[in-house]
């Protein structure tokens, strides 16, 4: 549920959390970069919010003052409400129903679970105490498993868990567990989003994969050269994102998805993602429209990218729109991996060492088998082979 | 002579005919009769109480009393008002049978001899007290362009009282159609005037411009015939006037306490202007006289001993004074979720613009309420410049303004008094206590006050220890008082319009100043819901009583006014943390205290928590405990309050903070509440 502007009064302008991002259906919020009544120019900084793959800064639509509404640490859909940028600092907001409705978490960051049996709002609410619900988080339950149970406190989530694991012992580590004693840890926020969109891909897409062998020294030397010609920083990986775009134009159906109903979704545009480690979190950056963009483009855009990533400040438009992906496990020590394509995808390439010393590399793609057969599969990569 | 009496016919006196001889004196003879008969009654140990007589200033009375027109002008009288009284109605029936505590007297037996009320007849036992209430009256009646005139009885001694010179600057300032009649009887009680009063008495009044007047009260019809000059120039509008008659009381201050000079005494009753009077109409027409007035009291003294005593039903009583606020939706006093946006401050003003737009007998009375300034908490503002006639500035005369208010509302407007500052209803405080709130009961119902006083309290503003304070304590236990505190809650504007047309008691109205820039809360305490007890149902000021679905609550705390917003930030920690489940109320009628919402919610509960801005001791919270305790007993398993600690609220920012209570505090409470 959304708050269109014609719902909203003179002079406020809502600050939801932008839709463009994939593979996220919530956000959680980082932090406020204002307070209530700062004054903000438009495109400052309101707060971060850190979806599966990024922390990402949600900037000020309209200059004014800026009126959070989202505490830190609440988690917010898509297209839910963050705050508001208001013309007066004093502009006085719509109700805190409106906000509640579309916010996951209320003003006051109580988490309000409707009721699974009736829908009449507050009568079936569910309160769960901040207690509780950091109980819930630690041993990993499901917050609707307390839908309509009217107050929730720790008591009742000890006692949820331990009748789940009386009905299915894997639910929870058994305390006479064969395998001696164990510890339950909640997965980071971000890596519980990869998690999901994981679970999504390998449930929707039936991969197959092929591998070429490809001899990496003349593309180290043109790499070399052109940076040294356009000073620059280039890498295998960027040329690699450019020639998979180019291979793509001959290859349309890798830049497309299947749809559950058995059509493909065709891309105009080839967007390459590509997957960023930095400690240990997983990023997917995207380079829009690669294809169009000479090698050298490429590299530097990507170079834009890395140095955002660090510093955590990469932004939604660095992380949405990928249409294909390419990943590394250059310098590894790893001769073989099998990435999964990201949902709503058809195709990722990889780049693995084959030996160490060696300039041999293989070249791995993991393709939606729907979308395409093995010999085209392989024609595709061997025009990857090419451009590289 | 004088008219036969009867219930049915006493009450048609109209424009008094010029004052005969014969007929002021049959009328002095009568209030002779009466006050001699009274002090034998007194002395035979057959009547109760006290009484004051006025024997020796009859003339004063009748000549007074003479030059009014009964058909509309007011009388307001002291304690010693037998003599104004009976010139005034001509009936010794309704004064023996009030004095000896019959239903059938002025008051129903209740008031007794200070307190009578008959038509537009009052008086009440507050030296000073009554004369910002007769101005009060007059003003009234110049609104209403009534062209009646007030008159106003006090003694020498009154003049010891300073609400007194407040009352008469306003009524020069305003022109009021008042008559202060002063009574020189030369002692105040027991003390010589000269003791008691320097400077000039005369001149006391005309320093504020008021046109005065001295004489000696020796001739009843020469007394009355200058007095209709005086009267017929006030109600010519020339503003008020104040008469001071010397006279001499012949008898005790009360019973028997008279230490004065016999040999004074003695001259002063060889010059007892009654005596010269029946000397003028000679033996035969004053034995005439005294045997008509004899048999009058005879009379009046038989019916009046085989009327009923008057009686007290405590709980019909509690039902009458609820009957006199009209029934509401209770539900409506919270604000819908279109109130969002407002101010307290807009909402209160709003509402006041509304009152005066729709009711012309709505007026305000309040010190710097005048546009641009729009008083001191801008709850005012705008109102002036709409409704100039209406909004009054006053002179910084709190106690003047609260007596106008009730005298005002005696004559049937609804006056809105503001009080800049809570703290200064101490200065009113004789008039909330001693006449607003009594009226209506003391006069046996024949008078209401639907007065307003708004009055912002609370801390948290850094105004010190005269600007600060909770005061309304002082008013929790006055009986005839209404005492409403708004919270953001509640929409207090519509408490305040319910208080003003819908409610024919006196209401103090509170306004925790902190409110004034805070936003009405339309949507729930996070969890909670909002439930209207059903003894709320109807109630004008209803208890807002928020609860969460699902559990029964294990504490019931309870608030009112300013700390709604602490209150919940306490709750809400109280439950993420603690994970405790409260009910909470928020009261707005703090008295007279329904209890059935709290009650019901500790039964629940069996545990209590009253947080409240005042100190503690013989407090909001001792009262709520008390009460909960004695209906529940056990039952009540454990209860706290959270108050300000027992000082002056110290200016000091951080000072005033830890005198005042806050969230951990509450937080605290509700926790130790549930240990």
């Amino acid at each position: 549920m959304t708050l269109t502007s014609s719902e909203l009064p003179a002079g406020v302008h809502a600050v939801q959390v932008p839709r463009e991002i994939v593979n996220a259906d919530s956000v959680y919020v980082v932090s406020w970069a204002v307070v209530e009544g700062d004054s903000v120019e438009e495109g400052a900084a309101l707060c971060d919010i850190e979806t599966s793959k990024a922390v990402v800064t949600v900037e000020a639509p309209v200059a004014g003052y800026a009126r959070p509404v989202a505490a830190e640490g609440d988690e917010v859909p898509v297209g839910g409400l963050l705050g508001y940028v208001t013309d007066r600092p004093d502009t006085p907001l719509p109700s805190a129903a409106g906000a509640r409705a579309i916010s996951s978490a209320s003003g006051h960051g109580a988490a309000e679970v409707a009721s699974a049996a009736s829908a009449s709002g507050a009568e079936s609410a569910t309160r769960i105490s901040a207690k509780a619900q950091r109980k819930i988080t630690e041993l990993g339950l499901d917050v609707a498993l307390f839908a309509g149970r009217g107050v929730v406190r720790e008591e009742d989530v000890v006692a949820m868990a331990a009748e789940l694991h009386a009905a299915s012992p894997d639910v929870c580590a058994p305390s006479n567990d064969a395998r001696g004693p164990s510890q339950l840890k909640p997965m980071g926020t971000i890596q519980r989003r990869v998690a999901r969109v994981m679970e999504q891909s390998v449930a929707a897409i039936p991969a197959s994969s092929l591998e070429r062998m490809v001899d990496l020294a003349p593309v180290r030397e043109r790499a070399l050269a052109l940076g040294a010609e356009r000073k620059v920083m280039v890498t295998e990986v960027d040329l690699l994102v450019h020639a998979v775009a180019v291979a793509c134009r001959d290859f349309p159906e890798f830049n497309g998805y299947a749809t559950a109903d058995h059509r493909v979704r065709l891309f105009e545009q080839v967007n390459v993602g590509v997957a960023v480690d930095v400690a240990g979190d997983l990023y997917v950056v995207v380079v829009r429209d690669a294809a169009a963009k000479q090698p050298e483009a490429v590299a530097k855009e990507l170079r834009g990218l890395q140095y955002l990533a660090a510093r955590q400040r990469l932004g939604v438009e660095h992380l949405s729109g990928g249409t294909v992906t390419v990943t590394s496990m250059l310098g590894r020590g790893v001769h073989r991996f099998v990435p999964i394509p990201y949902p709503e995808q058809a195709a990722i390439v990889g780049l693995a060492d084959v030996e160490p010393g060696s300039t041999k590399a293989a070249l791995v793609l993991v393709f939606d088998h729907r979308v395409a057969n093995g010999g085209r599969a392989a024609a595709f990569l061997a025009a990857v082979a090419e451009a590289l | 002579m004088t008219r036969p009496v009867s219930s049915v016919t006493r009450n048609v006196r109209v424009e008094p005919p010029v004052l005969g001889v014969e007929d002021a004196l049959a009328k002095m003879m009568l209030i002779r009769e009466v006050e001699e008969r009274l002090l034998e009654l007194f002395s035979a140990g057959r009547l109760f109480g006290t009484t004051h007589t006025c024997i020796g200033q009859e003339t004063c009375a009748v000549g007074v009393v003479g030059a009014l027109d009964h058909t509309r002008d007011v009388i307001f009288s002291n304690h010693r008002c037998h003599g104004h009284f009976l010139a005034y109605t001509d009936d010794p029936e309704l004064l023996l049978a009030e004095i000896m505590g019959r239903v059938t007297g002025a008051s129903g037996g209740r008031g007794g001899s200070q307190h009578l009320c008959e038509r537009n007849f009052y008086s009440n036992g507050i030296q000073g007290g009554i004369v910002p209430v007769a101005t009060g009256i007059a003003l009234a009646e110049q609104h209403k362009g009534s062209g009646a005139v007030t008159a106003c009885f006090i003694g020498d001694g009154t003049l010891g009282e300073g609400v007194v010179y407040e009352s008469f600057n306003m009524a020069s300032l305003w022109k009021l159609p008042v008559l202060y009649v002063l009574e020189h009887n030369r002692y105040a009680q027991s003390t010589p005037t000269t003791r008691t009063t320097a400077g000039d008495i005369e001149a006391r009044a005309a320093a504020f411009g008021i046109a005065t007047d001295r004489r000696a009260a020796d001739d009843p019809v020469a007394l009355a015939e200058h007095m209709r000059s005086v009267v017929e120039r006030i109600r010519a509008g020339e503003g008020p006037f104040f008469q001071v008659l010397d006279t001499y009381r012949l008898a005790a201050h009360s019973k028997g306490d008279d230490d004065r000079d016999a040999e004074e005494i003695d001259e002063r009753r060889r010059a007892d202007p009654l005596l010269r009077l029946q000397h003028d109409v000679g033996v035969k027409t004053t034995a005439a006289l005294a045997d008509a007035a004899r048999l009058r009291v005879d009379a009046a003294l038989a019916r009046a001993e085989v009327a009923p005593v008057a009686g007290v039903d405590a709980e019909a009583e509690r039902a009458a004074f609820h009957g006199r606020a009209r029934t509401l939706p209770g539900k409506d006093a919270f604000p819908g979720p279109d109130a969002a946006t407002t101010l307290v401050v807009q909402n209160l003003n709003a509402a006041l613009h509304e009152l005066l737009a729709r009711h012309d007998d709505v007026m305000l009375l309040g010190e710097d309420i005048v546009d641009p300034y729009g008083g001191a908490f801008k709850v005012s503002r705008g109102l002036s410049t709409r409704f100039p006639d209406r909004v009054l500035s006053t002179p910084i005369s709190e106690a003047g303004i609260i007596g106008m208010g009730g005298g005002m509302s005696l004559r049937g407007m609804r006056p809105v008094i503001e009080i800049m500052f809570g703290d200064f209803l101490a200065l009113g405080a004789d008039q909330i206590l001693n006449h607003i709130s009594k009226f209506h009961w003391m006069y046996n119902g024949q008078a209401d006050t639907p007065l307003v006083i708004r009055a912002p309290v609370g801390g948290h503003r850094g105004y010190g220890p005269t600007h600060s304070q909770s005061i309304e304590k002082m008013f929790f236990g006055v009986p005839g008082l209404v005492v409403v505190a708004v919270s953001s809650r509640h929409d207090p504007g519509e408490l305040l319009r319910r208080a003003v047309v819908e409610d024919s008691r006196p209401v103090l109205f509170l306004e925790q100043k902190i409110l004034y820039a805070k936003r009405l809360q339309t949507e729930a305490p996070a969890g909670m819901v909002l439930e209207l007890h059903e003894s709320e149902v109807g109630a004008l000021y209803p208890t807002g009583v928020w609860r969460t679905p699902g559990s029964a609550g294990d504490v019931t705390v309870v608030t009112y006014g300013g700390l709604t917003a602490m209150v919940e930030e306490a709750l809400f920690t109280n439950f993420e943390e603690d994970e405790i489940v409260a009910d909470y109320l928020v009261v707005a009628q703090l008295a007279p205290l329904g209890l059935a919402p709290i009650l019901d919610s500790v039964r629940r509960t069996g545990r209590l928590v009253v947080v409240e801005e005042g100190t503690a001791p013989w407090g909001f919270g001792a009262e709520v405990l008390a009460r909960v305790a004695e209906e529940l007993g056990s039952g009540l398993a454990r209860a706290v309050r959270v108050a300000s600690h027992h000082l002056p609220i110290p200016n000091a920012r951080p000072a005033e903070q830890q005198v005042l209570p806050d969230a951990a505090r509450i937080r605290e409470a509700v926790r130790s509440a549930c240990r």
